[in-house]
């Protein structure tokens, strides 16, 4: 719990010295980047499992896929959100982003995951 | 390396849109697949009756416009049906297929009721219906006739207050020359008048005003998003065999084909897909319309197949031969 908020502290030191180092214009610049960057690469993923849904005995394995595949989204988002940011603002490269990734992908997923697995219960009790 | 990269980015991008016309595009072919069974008393329920859970509707999944790509993973499979689409599926917006859908199942669920109760009447003489003919609901008509919508409810032809719709149907089909219709289109009156050409495709389910019903019924199955005509033969049994406090149904019987105004078993689609649904889940007994039974007769080494022409036939085929 200690070493938990601890990272969190120091993740707050980190946006602190971001919001310093950066501006709104390119801060939406690498916003609207990682977004399309994600879509790009996990589009085709979603595709392939949205048609894969009329196979009726794997709706559940796919659900979870779907789950897990938003999660791997948000993290690569992050990612790709700030090495686009360090791109524009060469400063930021000496800041510890990581850990922004790590605390802010974790916080998403854990309210990701909580709805998945809200939806996974209705969709059982359905069927 | 950063040759190498190049080399590697340049394939990647090929391969990627390949990937994704492949994803996106969508072909003039639908695809048919199996589907779980659903329990018919939790569709339509009679209230303060048993009713058995041992009924079962197959459906089926549909989707129409498949991309290539869904075109090359379905047709690896035995048990989908694809196919080029029909000509209805090719007049049609998705919205309009999903209304139809509604339009079939709201039908099947008024045809069924009254048929039931009907013939439960003839056994107890405290069951009872008091319905009456509302008109006849369009399901299909071709672009040419676009001043009638899907859902669209013709109440009288000519003037002439039909009481059946046997009658305002032939009257309908047999009808050369201008149609003065009178429509009712959510909830307001319209006039509408139409030259029936020789090309003209019309569909129509009977809508009836149920008006009063002892025992009373609930139709939980309208809020759902299963649609279609082809339960109509199971919610018709289901209501009858509750109403008659049948009580002796203790292995799974499932079953697909419409209730036709006249207690026929009507046609259906994908009945194959319907018949392994019901296979996988280890069900041993399979009514359908004898009118497919040809199409279906190899698949009888699955699931024993009762092909039955009415509602009477699908009584005693489930009374006097599932459960002897």
């Amino acid at each position: 719990m200690k070493y938990l908020l601890k990272l969190w502290q120091q993740s707050k030191v980190v946006r602190y010295r971001l919001e310093d180092l950066t501006t709104m214009r390119t801060t939406i610049l690498s916003v609207l980047g990682a977004i399309l960057v994600t879509s790009l690469l996990l589009l085709p993923l979603y595709l392939i499992i949205i048609q894969l849904f009329m196979f009726v005995s794997i709706h559940v394995l796919l659900i979870v896929l779907l789950l897990i595949l938003t999660i791997g989204a948000l993290f690569l988002y992050e990612y790709a959100m700030y090495e686009i940011h360090a791109l524009f603002e060469p400063k930021i490269k000496n800041l510890n982003t990581k850990l922004l990734v790590m605390i802010e992908g974790s916080i998403l997923s854990a309210i990701i995951l909580v709805i998945g697995i809200i939806f996974i219960f209705v969709y059982l009790r359905g069927v | 390396m950063n040759s190498k990269f190049k080399t590697i980015f340049h394939t990647a991008i090929f391969a990627y849109v390949y990937l994704m016309i492949a994803l996106t595009i969508p072909t003039n072919f639908s695809v048919t697949a199996p589907n779980q069974s659903s329990t018919v008393n939790t569709f339509i329920h009679i209230d303060g009756k048993n009713q058995t859970s041992h009924l079962k509707s197959m459906s089926v999944l549909t989707m129409t416009r498949i991309t290539g790509f869904g075109r090359m993973l379905y047709e690896l499979s035995s048990e989908f049906d694809v196919k080029p689409l029909t000509y209805v599926e090719s007049t049609l917006s998705q919205k309009e297929m999903n209304l139809r859908g509604q339009i079939q199942k709201n039908a099947s669920f008024e045809q069924s009721l009254i048929t039931a109760y009907e013939l439960a009447h003839l056994t107890d003489l405290s069951v009872h219906i008091n319905y009456k003919l509302t008109g006849m609901i369009i399901d299909y008509r071709t672009p040419d006739y676009s001043m009638l919508k899907i859902g669209d409810i013709i109440v009288d032809i000519n003037n002439q207050n039909f009481t059946d719709y046997e009658s305002m149907g032939q009257y309908f089909i047999d009808y050369d020359g201008i149609l003065n219709l009178k429509v009712l289109r959510e909830d307001k009156t319209m006039e509408v008048s139409i030259e029936k050409n020789d090309q003209a495709i019309f569909r129509f389910y009977p809508k009836y005003e149920i008006i009063s019903a002892s025992p009373s019924y609930s139709l939980p199955g309208q809020n759902t998003s299963l649609g279609g005509p082809s339960a109509g033969m199971m919610y018709t049994l289901s209501i009858y065999f509750a109403l008659i406090d049948y009580d002796l149904i203790d292995v799974d019987i499932a079953g697909t084909g419409t209730i036709r105004y006249n207690g026929e078993i009507g046609r259906i689609g994908g009945l194959p897909q319907k018949i392994y649904g019901a296979h996988k889940e280890g069900i041993k007994h399979f009514l359908i319309p004898s009118s497919h039974y040809n199409e279906v007769k190899q698949l009888s080494h699955l699931i024993k197949l009762y092909p039955v022409d009415t509602i009477e036939d699908a009584i005693e085929v489930v009374m006097y031969e599932i459960l002897t």
